[in-house]
């Protein structure tokens, strides 16, 4: 079911906990909402889910006003943080809990409890209580127990926030596999960028409780709208400077060749992705600070025009730069990019 | 070095805890043992002839056991009440959004503070005024007063571990607040209810300072019929009843640890103001 948030605002006392946010989720569609913490994107999942009230804006679902609803009757699934599983009830009470709200039979709910457990590949851990599962375990009954219900919106909190980074990658192609079996419309809260890319069709990014873009994400990868959108998302050198006819002049003297800026705005910036720059013959000047052995790639760290400290991926098998050397970076016209200052 | 010059001080901390310890055990003791007695009279201890006649007495006497039979009635009654008012009380004070949340429980746990002789009086007061003359319903809502801190504190003990998105997530799933309350938190605060319950129980079973005032000549409490026959005419049943009260309250008390652990319920007695 389509989801619409409409200029939501929310005010705690003089600090405006969402300041006008307004995002939309076709039928089928993951969305994550990416920000850092204190954006206001848990405020806006509680607010969907009906746990704090908007002093204005709208949520519609599936085109229904949300606003007078009761959390117990929006039908919303909802995976904490937490997982909040219930700990005096066994992993299929657990699962099974919303069916038995909804006055499901229980020959009935023990097939739905069934059914979902495969989903999750739990089976056979029907009797277990959650303090005998493991963090990945829980999250997924959590997850289950949410879907159960066969919810017209699915809300995640930091779905693998709680996890190992290990598990975390492992559950992440699961969670993405098992969302888009059930194709169920789903918003994902997360502040881990590489999370949000993983799991989501769309990326929202939020900031004092505001969305600055909602985009796929390579859309907010490689046309961020902000400066901000672009230094959350990955790497990123920031030039300032002045932008004239295809031609980008940073403070430092230098000119770089640029497409023209897609959005208009008071100010503008010169984006660079470190993973794009490579040395040159001409370009911005930049000194070496140090190197650095990653495991998977050197890594160099630059002081570009005196005053802009970035880290760039050294190719494999060139020479590296020592200390104190200076040299030039360049990137081509087609990947640097014209980008609001906020 | 460090642990010569330690070596004192923890003698001294051990003497102190044995001192306690026998100043604790040794009246009890000598009461149990007191009990079999077989003279009727207090004398040199340890006696040297022992009977039963002090337990028959206790039996006998129609104002003891009229007193045990008062005492375990209000004591339920009590508690029960005290159980019930405490755990909505507690679920209520744990609710971050109920405003000025501390004064509530302030409130609720203020009879642990008032000296109970005062709510014994101003109670007796109070009744009188609205019309409250029963000594059984008089005597049933002073200990209720005296038990509600206790059980209110053990449920919101309990109530510690219950998270705030364990409700939310019963609502998400379709249960109204109501239902939410019952099927999350009323179990999570299942061994707080039970320990305040016990607690409310025992502290009813053996209260006399509230209950004097609130009892009369023909509704007397277990502790209360004790005190005047005491005062009438002391002899050796007192002791007899003593050690019966002191047994019936171990088991309680074992009971108790078996279900829940002693540790939640010293806790909860600890804060005897």
């Amino acid at each position: 079911m389509s989801l619409e948030v409409q200029n939501l605002v929310r005010r705690f006392g003089r600090a405006a906990a969402l300041d006008g946010a307004s995002l939309d989720a076709q039928p089928g569609e993951v969305v994550a909402l990416l920000g850092p913490s204190g954006c206001g994107k848990t405020t806006t999942l509680r607010v969907i889910a009906g746990f704090e009230q908007a002093d204005s804006g709208h949520v519609l679902l599936g085109g229904q006003d949300l606003s007078r609803l009761p959390p117990h009757r929006r039908d919303i699934g909802l995976v904490f943080q937490d997982y909040a599983l219930f700990p005096h009830m066994t992993v299929a009470d657990n699962v099974g809990y919303g069916l038995r709200r909804r006055g499901m039979a229980a020959p009935a709910r023990a097939a739905r409890v069934a059914d979902m457990l495969e989903l999750v590949r739990l089976s056979g851990l029907e009797a277990r209580r959650p303090a005998q599962l493991s963090g990945g375990q829980q999250q997924r009954v959590a997850l289950a127990r949410a879907l159960a219900i066969a919810p017209r919106l699915l809300l995640l909190d930091e779905p693998l926030s709680n996890l190992d980074a290990r598990l975390r990658a492992t559950l992440q192609l699961e969670l993405r596999q098992i969302l888009s079996q059930v194709g169920t419309t789903t918003l994902i809260v997360t502040h881990d960028q590489e999370e949000a890319m993983a799991l989501a069709d769309r990326i929202a990014i939020m900031r004092q409780g505001r969305v600055l873009q909602l985009g796929t994400p390579r859309e907010v990868c490689e046309e961020p709208a902000t400066r901000f959108v672009a230094e959350f998302l990955g790497r990123a050198l920031w030039l300032e400077g002045e932008y004239a006819d295809g031609v980008f002049t940073t403070r430092g003297g230098t000119r770089m060749p640029c497409p023209p800026p897609r959005l208009r705005a008071a100010r503008h910036g010169l984006l660079l992705r470190p993973h794009l720059l490579r040395p040159a013959e001409e370009g911005l000047p930049a000194v070496v600070i140090g190197a650095q052995f990653r495991g998977h790639a050197m890594q160099v760290a630059l002081m570009v025009e005196e005053r802009v400290p970035v880290v760039v991926d050294w190719p494999h098998g060139a020479v590296l730069p020592r200390p104190g050397e200076a040299l030039r970076l360049w990137a081509d016209a087609g990947e640097a990019r014209l980008v609001a200052e906020d | 070095m460090m642990r010569w010059l330690d070596l004192p001080l923890r003698l001294l901390a051990r003497a102190g805890v044995l001192v306690t310890v026998l100043f604790l055990l040794v009246p009890l003791v000598v009461a149990c043992v007191l009990s079999f007695d077989d003279r009727s009279f207090l004398g040199p201890f340890p006696p040297r002839e022992w009977s039963l006649r002090w337990y028959r007495g206790f039996l006998d006497n129609p104002a003891y056991m009229d007193g045990f039979w008062m005492s375990v009635q209000v004591a339920l009654a009590a508690g029960a009440a005290a159980t019930i008012i405490g755990t909505l009380a507690a679920l209520a004070v744990s609710d971050p959004r109920l405003p000025g949340r501390a004064v509530w429980e302030a409130l609720f746990l203020s009879p642990k503070f008032v000296p109970t002789v005062v709510i014994g009086f101003s109670l007796l007061v109070f009744t009188a005024r609205i019309g409250i003359f029963d000594p059984f319903t008089r005597l049933v809502l002073g200990h209720t007063i005296i038990t509600l801190p206790f059980t209110m504190r053990a449920v919101l003990a309990s109530l510690i571990g219950l998270r705030r998105s364990h409700m939310e997530a019963a609502m998400s799933l379709g249960a109204t607040e109501a239902r939410a309350l019952w099927d999350v938190a009323v179990p999570a605060a299942r061994s707080g209810i039970v320990a305040g319950a016990a607690m409310a129980f025992v502290l009813s079973f053996d209260e006399v300072a509230v209950s004097l005032f609130l009892s009369d000549a023909f509704t007397q409490t277990l502790p209360i019929a004790l005190v005047a026959e005491m005062r009438a005419n002391l002899n050796l049943t007192i002791a007899a009843v003593s050690t019966v009260f002191l047994a019936a309250t171990l088991l309680l008390v074992l009971l108790l640890d078996r279900l829940i652990g002693i540790e939640r319920l010293a806790g909860d007695v600890g804060a005897r103001g």
